[in-house]
């Protein structure tokens, strides 16, 4: 007991130097404690990080198709350039951009013109109103999750997620924030209804949230969404004003890519008075098939947006300044931006269609398989 | 599918294990869900088409209909 005890209050530092004092002072009977680890070579929390397991069978399928073995190969969240490659005129844009020598560093929060062009696209398209200031750009959309979660929590911070989702655990274990996972059911796409999030929300300091949802490839329903926000709302009213509101990271990187009847609904749209509870994440990698471009951009509350600014900036997870500027030539060209994505959807809605059909062809032929109807470009 | 034995007598007892197998006897490479947060006995996989051509997808579906048809 005592021993136990001993090692719960004492930090590995404080056992050390209570073992040495104890040596010292020749008083043997105060050596209770474990038996020295053998030394850390690296922090706890690297040392404690989670590989991704996505990384381990696509090591697994590379091995056999390197052995010659044909593999169709739905592991990767990744886009073959060979197959959807990225705009031509924002390649272009790209060369052209280095050729005028645009090398040097870019403006902490993002080129000018790109947080424009990224505030207007959303305003245009989404019906979001942000002023350019309250945008951040980085290099793609994942410094901004990191840079959400470090200017928001506070280690032992509750975060809760439905899962499957995209990452939440490695950002948690990051950021040294307590993960709440909301396990989601098949009956409803995969996507957490606010019942089951309900009970979570008393003492939680972000929710997070993605539509279209990786892995699923499914989407909020607009019903589900608003009476989520609301309970949102409430928690926020029932806190003192010394109290940490509950914030929503909206990640919301795939919307473009929706198919069928799908629809995107967002946060803020639904429920304005939520506007300084919102962070957006949004970018081109996965709308403009631009994984290796490294362009993303987040919006929200300028006070929370500015600490993501300064966090990122001595991370220095900046977007390079070629495709800052061309990314800010590109985004304004609607018609090229519309023709685009129009085709790419039309290719990957083929695919999903293809699997989605086969797969329930199989089903209705008696295997044991189902297929969700994908909504985004996963099935 | 989970529960069930391969024809050479393995039982797939884990997705990881189901995932395997698919690889190995359907040329056919998912993400379980257990990647992404879920038990691993959940039944679910993702399917990402970003890195596949049409062609290859349709050349996977009989393959993953015989690999099933093997399974007991
Ligand atoms: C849901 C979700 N958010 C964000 C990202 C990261 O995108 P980026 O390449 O812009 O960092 C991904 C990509 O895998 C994703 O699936």
């Amino acid at each position: 007991m005592g021993q136990r005890l001993a090692t719960a209050l004492f930090s590995e530092a404080d056992r050390n130097a209570l073992r040495d004092y104890a040596y010292l002072s020749g008083y043997q009977a105060a050596v209770i404690f474990k038996q020295k680890k053998a030394p850390m070579t690296v922090s706890k929390m690297a040392g404690s990080l989670i590989g991704s397991e996505i990384i381990k069978i696509g090591n697994e399928v590379s091995e056999m198709i390197k052995k010659g073995a044909a593999i169709c190969n739905l592991t990767i969240g990744d886009f073959d350039p060979a197959i959807f490659p990225i705009p031509e005129e924002l390649r272009d844009a790209i060369t052209d951009a280095y050729a005028a020598g645009q090398t040097n560093y870019p403006p902490a929060n993002g080129v000018a013109d790109l947080r424009t062009a990224a505030a207007d696209f959303v305003h245009q398209r989404l019906g979001l109103t942000y002023s350019p200031a309250d945008v951040l750009v980085a290099g793609g959309s994942r410094p901004l999750i990191y840079a959400t979660y470090l200017a928001l929590l506070d280690p032992g911070d509750k975060v809760v997620f439905p899962v499957p989702s995209w990452n939440n655990n490695h950002y948690c274990h990051l950021a040294s924030a307590e993960a709440v996972m909301v396990e989601t059911s098949p009956a409803h796409d995969f996507m957490p209804t606010a019942a089951e999030i309900a009970p979570h929300l008393p003492g939680a300091t972000l929710l997070a949230l993605c539509s279209p949802l990786n892995p699923t490839g499914t989407v909020f329903a607009r019903a589900d969404l608003e009476a989520i926000c609301d309970l949102v709302i409430a928690e926020n009213q029932r806190r003192g004003p010394s109290e940490k509101p509950l914030y929503i990271l909206y990640d919301q990187i795939y919307w473009m890519l929706t198919f069928g009847t799908a629809q995107h609904f967002d946060p803020v749209n639904l429920r304005p008075e939520l506007r300084d509870y919102v962070i957006y994440i949004d970018g081109i990698s996965k709308c403009l098939a631009a994984t290796g471009v490294r362009v993303g951009y987040a919006f929200g509350p300028s006070g929370v947006i500015d600490k993501m600014k300064s966090i990122l900036g001595h991370v220095g997870a900046w977007a390079p300044k070629a495709e800052q500027v061309a990314t800010a030539h590109y985004l304004p060209n609607t018609t090229a931006v519309d023709t685009y994505t129009a085709t790419f959807k039309q290719k990957i809605q083929r695919s999903l269609d293809t699997l989605y059909n086969g797969l329930q062809e199989l089903k209705d032929a008696g295997y044991p398989v189902d297929a969700i109807a994908p909504a985004g470009p996963f099935i | 599918m989970l529960g069930k034995t391969t024809p050479s007598g393995q039982l797939l007892a884990t997705t990881r294990d189901l995932t395997s197998y698919l690889i190995a006897e359907a040329g056919l490479a998912l993400v379980p869900f257990s990647a992404f947060g879920t038990a691993d006995t959940s039944p679910w996989f993702r399917l990402s088409v970003g890195g596949a051509s049409l062609e290859s997808i349709e050349a996977a579906l009989p393959r993953l209909r015989a690999a099933l048809t093997g399974l007991k």
